[in-house]
């Protein structure tokens, strides 16, 4: 069986099971493993999904995740997905998505944009990705309109479907971007309903999945939306109202909810997501973050602390943690290293020192990549148990 | 609702002169019978001369009201008097008069609906971008805040022999849902609109926490959650409240079914 009927008869299953379909973000090596790993444990599928800046095709440049091309990474996993149960899920796909200035720091033009998303998805495609979710909503930081991306959805999508199996391929669309925004039920339908009437006339079959907010969003490392915190937030909707309210939407429509940004919800919003019967999930920093922290974990109880001074100061040179802090942020040091030391995984300088740390630390009786695995997998597990894959 | 008269009452602590302010702002704009203010156990020179009713025992100076306490104690006095107006607005003192749209509001409610409770939204509210073409609709998810009450409905709580609002729940965790889960479990219905609009002015809580006696803004948000949930638990039996803004919309959804005709006025 290809991995494109496994997912599509397995789908249905875990939707009668009533299971929420998780999504990883592959932030390392033995995060893809793991999850790979569980899949084909539980014989259910988890998707991988990927986004343009952590894999990317070899004709753009290639993602931050172990520097692995599109083309890696595909074989890396089909190589291990022995029951083909890991999905691949592109995740935000469109112009600006892979880098938005080019090497003078110039913006990069929307041509130029939606060309090289094109070549990525044309990538994506070839090498066989179950699920592409389209997303052109950076373009409105960029000079682009709503109607602009809407033509930009319809264009991408289009093309897809003109490439080689993109028929086949199941399709998410919907962007998360401006996650403090409330996706309000009726303008939701609004907007979906107008991107339905232009696929229509396209004679293009609808998406599966459409993302909408469901009251999450990540910051640092704590959820901070309305289905996190269960008080009061300020510009956000009651998820309780508003996640009732777009499932009958997306069901009036016969799409799917797919929610963004599950990352470090506590266990009731979890328990929920069976319960108000939420299909699918994304969650990818925070497993970042849990193997981070195993690594700090086990240099600092080795008294290796030469190990955190190396890793923090590549963390804290290389800004990728800035986006992720909260405008009035009391974030420490510390705190910024777990955030973003996955970004620097694959970077020379840490993969020795990590060489170097488990050299040193292996007569202690400290095996590091059982370590950080267990971690990894304690950490998905915990979703997994929430979202109904162990029954 | 040919007539709408209405009266309110204003919650105070420790801020006389805030609160004079707000009582000036509504005399001023003429809807209102009577206007007063209830307050919850201030020091001798911040009690307002609009006071009409005062709790100052030794729990109440040290822990003060809050808003379902002093929501309670309005309704009680306001019950009290001779007479009454149809409709009682009752709003904390840090309030903000954005919009004051009465008669249209009068316009745009249904004689037939069985209103038991109105919440004016806040100008920021992401349910003003949905509310029906009159400005007015059904829900069930509004956050604390001000509130109108029917003078109906207090009746039909009196008559079940409780308060209308919930003093167990100190913090008034989920009390406007769990207010909703009674109006709609009794027949009655619960309105937003932004016809009428107040905003909290939050610098009250942020810079007066300790003249107010309460907790600065952060650390009353944990002992909303964990208090409300203890209060939650003890009341509902349930754990979390989602669970009971889940219950609450089984209601309402339920009240729509059986009101096929309000549909049309549900916010979503």
């Amino acid at each position: 069986m290809n991995h494109l009927s496994r997912f599509k008869s397995l789908f249905p299953f875990i939707r009668e099971e009533r299971i929420t379909m998780l999504g990883v973000g592959p932030m390392s090596k033995r995060i893809v493993e793991e999850t790979i790993l569980l899949a084909n444990e539980l014989k259910l599928p988890i998707s991988l999904i990927p986004s343009r800046r952590q894999i990317e095709c070899g004709d753009l440049g290639g993602g931050y995740v172990e520097s692995w091309s599109t083309e890696d990474f595909v074989k890396f996993v089909r190589d291990r997905d022995h029951g083909n149960f890991t999905i691949l899920s592109r995740d935000h796909s469109g112009p600006w998505q892979f880098k938005v200035v080019d090497d003078s720091q110039q913006i990069i033009t929307h041509d130029i944009a939606m060309e090289e998303a094109k070549a990525s998805l044309a990538v994506d495609i070839s090498l066989g990705f179950d699920v592409l979710h389209l997303d052109p909503s950076l373009g409105l930081n960029l000079g682009r309109n709503e109607i602009g991306v809407q033509e930009d959805l319809i264009e991408l999508y289009s093309f897809c479907f003109g490439q080689k199996g993109g028929h086949k391929i199941t399709y998410e669309v919907g962007a998360d971007e401006q996650s403090m925004v409330p996706d309000l039920p009726s303008i939701a339908e609004a907007k979906f309903q107008q991107i339905a009437d232009q696929l229509r006339s396209q004679h293009l079959p609808l998406p599966q999945f459409y993302v909408l907010q469901t009251g999450t969003k990540v910051k640092e490392t704590r959820n901070i939306g309305s289905f996190a915190t269960h008080i009061p937030v300020k510009d956000m909707l009651s998820p309780s109202f508003q996640i009732p309210e777009i499932l009958k939407i997306c069901d009036k429509y016969g799409v799917l909810l797919k929610e963004h940004n599950a990352d470090y919800l506590p266990e009731d919003s979890l328990r929920w997501h069976r319960l108000f019967g939420i299909p699918a999930a994304n969650v990818a920093p925070e497993f970042g973050v849990v193997e981070t922290r195993s690594l700090l974990k086990i240099a600092a109880d080795a008294n290796e602390n030469w190990f955190i001074d190396v890793f923090g100061e590549k963390v804290i040179g290389g800004n990728r943690w800035q986006k992720w802090l909260m405008p009035d942020s009391t974030a420490t040091e510390r705190d910024k290293i777990e955030i973003a030391g996955h970004y620097h995984f694959s970077d020379q300088e840490i993969q020795e020192a990590i060489q170097k740390l488990e050299s040193n630390v292996q007569s202690k009786g400290i095996d590091v990549d059982t370590t950080r695995r267990r971690a990894i997998r304690k950490s998905i597990t915990h979703y997994l148990r929430y979202f109904g894959y162990y029954g | 609702m040919g007539s709408f008269d209405i009266d309110a009452l204003v919650i105070n602590r420790n801020l006389k002169s805030v609160t004079n302010l707000l009582i000036r702002e509504l005399e001023s704009s003429k809807y209102f019978r009577t206007v007063g203010v209830v307050d919850g156990g201030s020091r001798d020179d911040e009690i307002s001369e609009h006071t009409v009713v005062r709790s100052d025992s030794l729990p109440v100076q040290a822990y003060g009201l809050r808003i379902n306490r002093g929501y309670n104690l309005a309704i009680s006095w306001w019950m009290n008097q001779s007479s009454q107006s149809d409709y009682l607005l009752l709003l904390p003192n840090d309030t903000v008069l954005v919009e004051m749209r009465v008669q249209e509001l009068i316009a745009a409610l249904n004689e037939k609906l069985p209103v038991a409770a109105i919440v004016p939204l806040p100008a920021d509210s992401p349910y003003k971008k949905i509310l029906p073409p009159g400005r007015i609709g059904l829900g069930w998810h509004f956050n604390e805040g001000p509130i109108i009450l029917s003078k109906k409905f207090i009746r039909h709580q009196k008559r079940c022999g409780r308060e209308v609002f919930d003093s167990d729940n100190f913090r008034g965790y989920l009390s406007f849902v769990d207010l909703a889960l009674r109006i709609y479990a009794n027949h009655f219905c619960m309105l937003g609109t932004d016809l009428i609009s107040f905003n909290e002015n939050e610098s009250h809580l942020q810079n007066h926490h300790d003249l107010i006696v309460t907790e600065e803004a952060s650390r009353n948000a944990i002992l909303l959650l964990k208090e409300g949930r203890a209060w939650l638990a003890g009341k509902h039996g349930l754990m979390d409240g989602i669970s009971l803004e889940n219950l609450v919309r089984v209601a309402f959804d339920e009240f729509i079914r059986v009101n096929p005709k309000l549909s049309n006025l549900k916010i979503k």
